[in-house]
């Protein structure tokens, strides 16, 4: 019984509380509630960072087991463990200014931005070859579809002077945009947001308890 | 023992199949009152010697024949001789050939000498009829014997012919005998199975009895021809001792059977014959005296003093085929020599285990693999006489090439055409040496497929060339700003411009982007830097700037935001802008939404205490002391790089405050996801500007109404060629990767 109650009970009890004074929060101003408010929103913010210190020691653990273990790849973890090693000693070292120190504002904006950027223009070639593969004329969906790339892509073309005759593909692609897309978009996001909030009130509830897991 | 239904031949128990005729046999047991019927000739016989005065027959014994005699089957009876079929196929040859000697009569008609003779007619223990009928036989011969020795006559009544006691006991077998195995069981005798055993006692009861007992009968039907009595054996002409058994008139064969039984066993036992004078003894008085069994053309056992058995030539014995295991002296005839071993007359070998008989004898038996590997093995025996078997017989002797064809299995069935087409394809592919693979001349490709095949993993970096040329060379003209875009630039400015007091505007610039969306988001945010740091109104007042604090929740948000700021601070036009006065950067808050439900809720110094450069508190610089709440914010703008970061800020700071001018910039990706979002009221920003196209344009504006260029190495220009070049080639693969399959070619090949 006792299990029970620290293990089913108290933490219904303790989310529904908080979660449904937090709801009423963001729709009614609770000025005497918002410092005790204000601070459960704050543990999670630190929650929040605590998780990303237990995601780089997990980081550290399992590159490490690689790199002492001489797995297959060991030399990316190695690497990967010296950049980590790096920046934190940068950043850590005395009289450091921390993560605005220029060092290690050098080897962001010099290192990690190059290399971040270049990889990511790369994914303009796979969807380019990926749109000629599957974007083939072979039933009348693929063709809507092929068809409306093609209006998206000219749209896109910045309209210059020698660009002039693509002002009506522009105007196409902007009503695409508005009227088609949006309303796809909006029957998706109305249905997740029903979802999530039948979710959110089934954890209030107690129907659904994650944390008791 | 079971009777064989086809044949009635006599079978061992256990057998499946007839020994004889190979046919299934049923369980069907000898009757047991057929021992008790008598074929019609013996029940004349013993009728005869009921009535007559058999002097050999002692009291009481006459009445009735030995029960040895009674047995046999009751279908003999119906043989038109009075001999059974099996009885009368053996007694054919004998009639035939009334003057050939069986290998064992030979050995007793020819004068042995040496200690043998001493020792088996002299030295000898005597033993009576019965003992030499029973006692002296092989256990497998005294079961056959067993009724005559149980029965009266078997005690009493001497047969006719029979010798008496006092001869029984010249000749008598002075100790149990051993029988010598048979050379093709010579070392097998301990591994022979029961029903082997038994098939090979069965066969040497035919051995035992030749086929002449059948022959009183026909004997005392029809004279004896003086050629039949010039190939009488000299046996027969000896003089019986006893000379009563042959004036008793009893068959011959009947008393040469009873005395032949005794002397085969002693033959088997002992491996020599009887001696000369004993087996004078031994002859039945009508042969001494020439009786029925002269004229019946018994074999004559020579006996010392008698008339010398007459000399058969050789020639007159037909060639036998037999066995390279069989050429070799059975055990019984160890001391015969080799002339008189060929000298054997066809129906005598006929009554010896011959392999063809054996074979066809255990041709439908299911024989253990060792047996059968023995007649395989008999098979590829060499006909020349390299046996080593052969060799232990100590003696040696001609030993002539045996037909195969004797010995040989039956020839397999015949193949189908199609298996043996299948077997010679096999034989022809074993045979064959291993194929040495030859590499196919393939034909060279065309010059298309080659020009394909090089092109295939050359095409990114070609079509990156042929993009910075082709928009290098094109003649380069300025964009033409959207409408949107225009209408969205014009709301920033005129939001900087309305900001009334003394105290510039304050604007806070959400870096919520990562530097995989740098391409399109670096341009924005450097536009909007420029265009935010520029002076308000450069002719009356060149030092009063917006103040710009840079916020974000995610890790390389404040890293990006500081590098956006000094490009800015380091660009032309932008001398005496510093940090702490006209910029901040608060760096990050982790929490994502939480974060900015905070900042909604509490000032934002609370939500961000330090600075991003120095790790100072936001209160230790000017324009922190400036920050409030969100309500004293005038410009509120969201670069966002996800759909996620986006959502958030509007979903959780533009919701509650509705009022605050907020604008959006997003990568162009974004806009079909938030575009239901910039149509909800209460939640959707002012404007919004979407990638690299509203970065051109912004930079375009901000070139018209500032002045500011904000990239002077690469003019704008050129990069909108190279942009838009870019994107219409992108449209060429799609409809050339669509239209080519349609050509006729490539459909399905993915390529």
């Amino acid at each position: 019984m006792v299990r029970r109650i620290a293990t089913v009970v108290l933490p219904w009890l303790l989310g529904s509380v908080i979660g449904f004074l937090v709801l009423i929060h963001f729709f009614v101003a609770l000025p005497e509630l918002s410092p005790l408010l204000n601070g459960l929103v704050e543990w999670a913010t630190i929650i929040a960072a605590f998780a990303v210190l237990v995601g780089v020691a997990n980081l550290v653990w399992y590159h490490g087991r690689r790199l002492l273990s001489r797995e297959r790849g060991w030399e990316y973890s190695l690497v990967l463990l010296l950049a980590m090693a790096v920046v934190l000693v940068l950043g850590l070292r005395p009289g450091s200014y921390g993560v605005g120190d220029p060092l290690v504002q050098w080897v962001f904006r010099y290192i990690l931005e190059p290399l971040a950027t270049t990889f990511f223009s790369l994914l303009a070639f796979s969807l380019a070859t990926g749109i000629v593969r599957a974007l083939r004329l072979r039933h009348v969906e693929t063709i809507l579809v092929t068809v409306t790339a093609v209006v998206i892509l000219l749209g896109q073309v910045p309209i210059t002077s020698s660009w002039t005759f693509l002002r009506p593909v522009a105007r196409l692609q902007e009503w695409l945009l508005r009227v088609p897309a949006a309303a796809g978009m909006r029957v998706i996001l109305i249905g997740a947001a029903i979802g999530a909030a039948t979710t959110g009130m089934r954890i209030l509830l107690g129907l659904e308890r994650p944390y008791a897991e | 023992m079971i009777v064989c239904p086809k044949c009635r031949a006599l079978n061992p128990d256990g057998f499946l199949f007839c020994g004889r005729c190979g046919k299934p046999l049923r369980e069907e047991k000898e009757p047991g009152k057929e021992p008790e019927e008598i074929p019609s000739w013996l029940k004349e016989l013993g009728e005869g010697l009921a009535a007559g005065p058999g002097p050999a027959i002692r009291a009481g014994g006459g009445e009735e024949p030995p029960p040895w005699l009674e047995e046999g089957p009751a279908e003999e009876k119906a043989t038109p001789e009075g001999l059974p079929p099996w009885l009368a196929e053996e007694a054919a040859p004998a009639e035939e050939a009334a003057g050939e000697l069986p290998p064992w009569l030979v050995e007793e008609g020819a004068p042995i000498e040496g200690p043998a003779a001493e020792e088996m007619g002299v030295a000898g223990p005597v033993v009576g009829p019965e003992e030499g009928a029973g006692a002296g036989l092989p256990p497998w011969l005294a079961e056959e014997a067993a009724p005559a020795e149980e029965g009266p006559a078997g005690e009493e009544m001497p047969v006719a012919g029979a010798p008496r006691p006092e001869e029984e006991e010249a000749r008598a077998v002075p100790e149990e005998p051993v029988r010598a195995p048979e050379p093709w069981l010579e070392g097998l005798e301990e591994e022979l199975p029961a029903w082997l055993a038994m098939a090979e006692t069965e066969k040497r009861e035919a051995e035992v009895f030749p086929s002449w007992p059948g022959a009183p009968e026909a004997a005392a039907e029809r004279p004896t021809t003086p050629a039949e009595e010039a190939e009488i054996p000299a046996v027969t002409a000896e003089p019986v001792p006893s000379g009563a058994a042959g004036e008793a008139g009893l068959p011959a064969g009947w008393g040469q059977e009873a005395g032949q039984v005794a002397m085969e066993a002693e033959t088997w036992e002992e491996g020599v014959g009887p001696p000369a004078e004993e087996a004078a003894e031994a002859a039945p008085a009508h042969v001494e005296e020439g009786g029925p069994g002269e004229e019946a053309g018994l074999p004559a056992v020579p006996t010392e003093g008698a008339t010398p058995l007459p000399e058969v030539p050789h020639g007159e014995f037909p060639e036998v085929e037999v066995s390279a295991e069989e050429a070799g002296p059975a055990p019984w005839l160890p001391h015969v020599p080799e002339a008189e071993g060929e000298r054997v007359p066809d129906w005598a070998r006929a009554l010896q285990p011959q392999e063809s008989a054996q074979a066809s004898f255990l041709e439908g038996l299911e024989l253990p693999d060792w047996l059968r590997v023995e007649e395989e093995r008999v098979e590829e025996v060499p006909a020349e006489p390299t046996l080593s078997w052969l060799e232990r017989l100590g003696e040696e002797e001609e030993v002539k090439p045996a037909p195969v064809g004797t010995t040989a299995r039956p020839p397999l069935p015949p193949l189908s055409p199609a298996r043996r087409r299948a077997a010679d394809l096999f034989a022809a592919l074993v045979a064959a040496p291993e194929p040495v693979p030859q590499e196919r001349p393939s034909p060279a490709p065309s010059l298309l497929k080659r020009f394909f095949r090089w092109l295939s993993g050359r095409w990114p970096g070609l079509f990156l060339l042929g993009v910075l040329l082709v928009g290098w060379v094109l003649p380069s003209s300025p964009p033409e700003i959207a409408q949107e875009n225009w209408s969205v630039l014009e709301r920033i400015d005129q939001v900087l411009r309305s900001t009334a007091g003394e105290d510039p505007p304050l604007v806070l610039v959400a870096f919520d982007w990562d530097l995989h969306r740098a391409g399109e988001m670096h341009p924005l945010g450097t536009a909007l830097m420029r265009h935010l740091l520029r002076p308000i109104d450069p002719q009356r007042d060149p030092r009063k700037r917006p103040a710009v604090v840079a916020v974000s929740t995610t890790f390389q948000g404040g890293y990006i935001a500081q590098e956006v700021w000094e490009s800015a601070r380091d660009a032309s036009g932008y001398e005496g802008v510093a940090y702490g006065t006209d910029f901040l950067n608060l760096a990050m808050r982790p929490g994502g939404e939480s974060a900015l439900r905070l900042l909604t809720s509490q000032p934002v110094s609370a939500t961000f205490p330090v600075d991003h450069l120095f790790g100072q508190p936001v209160e230790y610089y000017a324009l922190g002391k400036r920050l409030g709440r969100l309500e004293g914010i005038d410009l509120l703008v969201v670069m966002a790089g996800e759909e996620s970061k986006a959502v958030a800020w509007l979903e959780q700071v533009r919701s509650r405050y509705p009022h605050l001018p907020c604008v959006l910039i997003a990568p162009a990706e974004l806009r079909p996801v938030l575009e239901p979002y910039m149509q909800a009221r209460g939640i959707s920003p002012d404007g919004a500007l979407w990638g690299l196209r509203a970065a051109f344009e912004y930079e375009d504006w901000l070139n018209r109404m500032s002045g500011i260029v904000v990239h002077r190495d690469l003019p704008l220009e050129k990069r909108l060629n190279v942009l838009a070049v870019a994107q219409l080639g992108l449209v060429a693969l799609v409809v050339l990767g669509n239209l080519l399959p349609l050509g006729g070619g490539m459909e399905g090949s993915g390529r």
